[in-house]
């Protein structure tokens, strides 16, 4: 059972962050700094037609021109964005066709964060794809998923094994323009995954990619796709981290999911990207747009982030509610300590008939952190019948945290039900003095009632995701009590 | 926001500032001078805001950028006024072009109520307004200060509880000219320690007229002053906005209601500053529009200190193309441990083609504190509804029934009885104005 | 095996136990009982070690050990358990979870092996049965929404399960109508024996109807003002508080 393990855990570990060793490897880096020759390299690397460039080029002019978002709660710092590598890539080949292929030295590092792919393509029955730095290091599993019709591959595979698909879907739902961090995204990216689930077709596995910062100064900019055609299921899981490095580092990242009739799909993170030290120094900034259209009649988007990681948080998995009766959901737990920051929540956008959206947040702030919950719930004047319930809910602990509440709620038909609550609270002392008096000691006590806190949450984390989580929630909050 | 936008409705010769026409330099103190100016260049950068505003996200301008605008004068006669209500010993007052009209009610002992420019020179006026206020978040403020010339001053002297309750009626009657009127009524009121009085604002007015009103209120400690708005301007064509700062003491109470059927366009912006102990202050309301009325209410409530508590219950029902917006934040600062705020907006949509937008917000920075907030949206319940038709009673009837028990939740929680019962019946009267 | 000596305790700097003297030797149930304010709940939560209650003079020696430097936790498993008179609700947190990590943790410090999930689930199974305690309560949020009588009965569950050397009962009689009442007191009789000892908190006799004492104290104003047989509660029973009203009333 998870909890006995969590606690176990969080004992164990010494370190604050058990993420942050460096792998050497030797690396192939484009130079330094972003302009069209970059862009035009990172293609020609990747070997792509000539319409992805020409997309990419696209991408990088508008950017020049936008603004940067600073509409979020958040201190951001002014990004220098010449002084980062846009391509790193271990040398030792691209696109290895078997695990046997791999770079031992890569396959080391993801058993050291508790992903080993070996082991991981006997034991769990979890396909993986592996992005270390800019690229797709590894794809388990891939033929079982092939017999069941299934693809699962890195995004620079797919331009070439199924470009209609890619030309067809890429960018529909975040459009290159979106905002200034998934322009850069499309003008940059370097990997990611691809998803596609055939009509009617329940994925036999559950699907994850593992992000890996390694290099120092590079920004990971990848871009995930998934695809679920009429009546199918896929639930897709991603994981990050990063090492401990002084400096900060960029991931802008750009997320797009695409369900049709019926289809389902669930898609749930676990960020545990470098945080920072204690005095803030170094950590990842975190500016992701992920983005989910439930386009045919009946189809669900359910997103579940557990957000630990990263030196600024700026995130909004949304879903765009088209189809009649499609529902969105979004549940979410980010939890800031130190000198963290992070603004995060969802768009619901309903736009169909009798669609459903279900929100639940829950921020915890420790240190000296700020947790903002941002949302948008928008109902259009045809979707008739729309309803959509928002829970969000702040825990502080100590006093010199902020946690902060912004939702916009926007209604236009009368049929609509629209309900949001907000609370804030702390652990209480009768909390935490009942479960020392039963022999809980004091961070295990407050793991264990942040967890409490957060159930409502975890308990949409597939199964091998919510072990991890609540071992998270431990460990990010060490020292934050006592 | 462009420069080039900035300059297209900014500047000094912006319409609203040339509506406001010559104001008289003579005889002001200097701190009115001061204050004008900064103002007058303080809205010469920002111009109107516009709904890249976050704080404006939700009402636009628009309709004013294309008007001719004059100077109230406070001259017309206003023949048709009555006073919605007729409260014991009530002390009432007309206010014209912003303007007091002085009358010979004896005031009872303690309580002084003044046109601003008899007093501007004193002290005591000048630490109230001669404040050096930062207006780039505020341009409807500052416009309303580098216009400013006169006001109504109310304070009420230290121990003091006045019974009677004070009816501002701010009256406008501009049915015929081309031009919007314009009128920038300066609201002083002070309650000073252990003090009590209650005030009561009545806005309405027939034809073309834009009320820009800004309020200073100050309770101090240990003091209490219910303060009742209606505002009831023209559904047409009247425009009003009003700015209010409130700024609250130890222990004091400030127990706050507007209700809102009128103007075209409206917008109640509060900032309140609860910067003692164990205040206790409440910002309700209820709305009901209809046709394409707009009304925004924008509550920014800051808990400085510990142990206040603030209530903030909005409840409104739209029909028509009517929309309504409603921005609440409770902040809650490092220091103010043990605050208790709560905050809820709920309302009605009866067509398809009105709009509700709410944003509550909670910003917080002390752990030991007790805030929540609700919001919903609906229409009238079918249930409820089904009930009433089945024992006999119109269908009409019945939702007005439903309305009004809807809304007078709201209203039933004002603390002067006479006042509540008053605004209850005003509410019904104007449900059936409506359905007239 | 709990021995009290001179103990002088304040809360919020209030003095509230003034000199309180006790022994509770093992396998003795001792009963305290005391009029409303005479600072019995001070006494089980100063014995507990929570924040906030301080002691001033004298101390708590457990198995010969002082306590004043023990952290609850380290007390919890040195084997002191409090029932508290106000179980606390942790929302989220089942009971399930919450007894199997506190059970764990104490058995950890122990130097004891850890209950894998299938031996706590059997233990707990067991334990539950015998306290008629339904087990859909145990998924619930700890406390949530239970009434008067599943909290206290919830509390005795995690005392039988945590078996622990010495048990402060604080007015665990409270809110139960008399069938909960007789489980309880199985639960706790069921406990009874020669290298356990108890320490009974209770306004009413109707406890130890159940629950026989080996002693019985009366604490008024912040000390012992009496101490007897199982006879005494019922002395008080008949007459009453009265008596050490004016004690109490000088310690307020």
């Amino acid at each position: 059972m998870a909890d006995k393990e969590t606690v176990a855990a969080v004992k164990k570990i010494s370190e604050r962050y058990d993420a942050g060793f460096i792998t050497d490897i030797e690396m192939e880096l484009a130079p330094k700094g972003l302009s069209e020759d970059i862009i035009r390299f990172i293609s020609a690397k990747k070997n792509e037609p000539e319409w992805l460039l020409d997309w990419r080029l696209k991408a990088y002019k508008h950017w020049q021109q936008m603004p940067e978002p600073r509409w979020a709660k958040l201190r951001l710092p002014d990004l220098d964005y010449q002084d980062a590598y846009y391509y790193a890539a271990p040398k030792s080949g691209n696109a290895p066709k078997s695990l046997d292929e791999v770079d031992p030295k890569l396959l080391e590092t993801y058993e050291k964060l508790g992903i080993p792919l070996r082991e991981q393509e006997i034991l769990a029955g979890v396909a993986v794809d592996a992005v270390f730095d800019s690229v797709s290091v590894a794809t388990t599993f891939r033929e079982n998923l092939k017999e069941a019709g299934v693809v699962f591959c890195s995004i620079s595979e797919a331009v070439h094994d199924y470009p209609e698909l890619i030309k067809k879907y890429l960018g529909s739902v975040v459009p290159m323009t979106d905002n200034k961090h998934a322009c850069l995204n499309a003008a940059v990216f370097t990997d990611g995954t691809f998803v596609y689930i055939p009509e009617g077709v329940r994925c036999p596995m559950e699907l994850s990619t593992y992000f890996r910062i390694n290099e120092a100064k590079t920004g990971q900019f990848e871009r995930t796709l998934i695809v679920a055609e009429k009546g199918s299921y896929v639930s897709y899981l991603e994981g990050c981290t990063a090492p401990m490095r002084d400096e900060n580092q960029l991931h802008a990242a750009v997320v797009e999911l695409i369900a049709m009739e019926d289809a389902e799909i669930k898609y749930s993170t676990v960020q545990n990207w470098y945080p920072g030290d204690e005095e803030g120094k170094g950590g990842i900034y975190n500016f992701v747009t992920k983005r989910g259209i439930c386009k045919g009649d009946r189809s669900k988007i359910s997103w579940t982030q557990v957000e630990t990681g990263s030196a600024i948080t700026w995130k909004y998995p949304s879903c765009i509610l088209k189809g009649d009766g499609s529902v969105g959901e979004f549940y979410s737990v980010a939890i800031t300590n130190h000198y963290q920051q992070a603004d995060t929540g969802t768009k619901m956008i309903h736009l169909g008939k009798n669609t459903k959206s279900r929100i639940i947040a829950k921020g915890i702030s420790a240190g000296k952190s700020d947790s903002t919950y941002r949302g948008l719930v928008r109902i259009s004047p045809k979707a008739e019948g729309a309803r959509n319930f928002t829970q969000c809910d702040s825990l502080l602990i100590g006093e010199e945290c902020g946690a902060h509440t912004v939702p916009y709620i926007e209604n236009r038909n009368p049929s609509a039900v629209i309900e949001h609550e907000a609370t804030t609270s702390r652990i209480g002392d009768d909390q935490l003095f009942y479960c020392r008096q039963r022999g809980i000691g004091e961070e295990e006590a407050v793991a264990l009632i942040v967890n409490g806190f957060c159930r409502d949450v975890m308990q949409h984390l597939p199964m091998e995701f919510a072990v991890e989580a609540q071992k998270l929630v431990g460990i990010s909050l060490e020292g934050s009590v006592g | 926001m462009t420069a080039a936008k900035k300059q297209k409705t900014g500047g000094t010769d912006h319409p609203l500032l040339r509506g406001c026409g010559h104001i008289e330099s003579g005889n002001t103190p200097d701190w009115v001078a001061a204050l004008r100016e900064t103002a007058t260049e303080s809205f010469a950068v920002t111009g109107l805001p516009t709904p890249a505003w976050e704080d404006w996200k939700y009402t636009a301008l628009r309709a004013l950028d294309n008007m001719d605008f004059a100077r109230d004068t406070g001259l017309s006669a206003v023949p048709y006024y009555h006073a919605p209500f007729a409260l014991p010993e009530m002390i009432s007052l007309r206010i014209l072009g912003g303007r007091l009209v002085k009358n010979a009610t004896e005031l009872p002992r303690g309580l002084e109520i003044h046109t601003l420019k008899d007093v501007w020179h004193e002290d005591w006026v000048a630490h109230y307004l001669a404040v050096p206020g930062n207006f780039a978040d505020t341009p409807l403020e500052a416009l309303n200060a580098a216009c400013l010339c006169d006001g109504i001053v109310i304070r009420v002297a230290a121990g003091t509880r006045i019974e009677a309750p004070v009816l501002l009626s701010f009256l406008h009657e501009n049915t015929d000219a081309e031009e919007t009127q314009l009128s920038m009524p300066r609201i002083l009121i002070a309650v000073e320690e252990g003090a009590a009085l209650t005030v009561i604002e009545h806005h309405t007015g027939r034809g073309k007229y834009f009320t820009n009103q800004a309020a200073t209120i100050t309770v101090h400690k240990g003091a209490k002053l219910g303060h009742y708005r209606w505002q009831d301007e023209d559904k047409q064509s009247g425009f009003h906005i009003t700015t209010t700062r409130l700024s609250c003491f130890d222990g004091a109470e400030y127990d706050g209601f507007t209700l809102t059927t009128g103007a075209k366009l409206s917008r109640h912006e509060i900032f309140a500053d609860l910067l003692g102990e164990e205040i206790r202050c409440i910002l309700n309301g209820a709305y009901r529009l209809g046709e394409r009325q707009h009304t925004d209410t924008t509550l920014k409530t800051g808990h400085f200190e510990p142990r206040s508590t603030s209530k903030q219950i909005y409840k409104g029902v739209l029909n028509d193309q009517a929309r309504a917006v409603f921005q609440g934040k409770i902040h809650v600062h490092r220091h103010a441990q043990g605050t208790d705020g709560h905050q809820l907006n709920h309302a009605l949509l009866l067509s398809g083609e009105a709009e509700i937008d709410a944003k509550p917000e909670l910003e917080i920075y002390a752990d030991d504190v007790k805030c929540a907030h609700g919001a919903t949206s609906g229409k009238l319940d079918d249930q409820a509804l089904f009930y009433l038709k089945s024992r006999g009673i119109p269908e009409n009837t019945a939702k007005d029934m439903l309305i009004e028990a809807f809304l007078g939740e709201a209203i039933e929680a004002i603390g002067h009885t006479a006042v509540r019962d008053a605004f209850l019946h005003l509410q019904n009267t104007a449900e059936q104005e409506a359905a007239a | 095996m709990l021995k009290i000596e001179n103990l002088h305790a304040t809360v919020g700097g209030k003095e509230v136990l003034k000199g309180l003297d006790l022994e509770v030797p093992a396998g003795e149930v001792h009963a305290m009982m005391g009029p409303n304010g005479s600072g019995k709940s001070t006494l089980s939560y100063v014995i507990a070690g929570r924040d906030g209650y301080e002691i001033t003079k004298g101390r708590i020696l457990f198995d010969g050990k002082d306590t004043a430097e023990m952290e609850p936790e380290e007390r919890a498993a040195a084997g002191l358990f409090l029932a508290f008179q106000y179980p606390v609700e942790i929302p989220g947190v089942t009971t399930t979870n919450f007894l199997k990590t506190a059970l764990n943790a104490v058995r950890k410090a122990r130097g004891e092996k850890e209950l894998d999930a299938v031996a706590f689930l059997k233990l707990q199974k067991e334990k539950t049965a015998a306290l008629g305690i339904d087990t859909l309560m145990l998924k619930r949020g700890l406390n949530v929404g239970f009434s008067g009588g599943e909290k206290k009965r919830n509390e005795v569950l995690q005392l039988t399960m945590l078996s622990p050397k010495f048990a402060v009962l604080d007015e665990t009689d409270s809110g139960l109508d008399i069938d909960a009442l007789k489980i309880v007191a199985e639960g706790v009789n069921s406990l009874r024996g020669a290298d356990r000892g108890f320490l009974v908190i209770t306004h009413y006799q109707r406890l130890l109807d159940y629950i026989k004492p080996d002693r019985v104290h009366v604490l008024a104003g912040g000390k012992i003002v009496k101490s007897g047989g199982p006879e005494l509660a019922l002395e008080l029973e008949k007459d009453g508080y009265g008596v050490f009203a004016e004690q109490n009333g000088k310690a307020a």
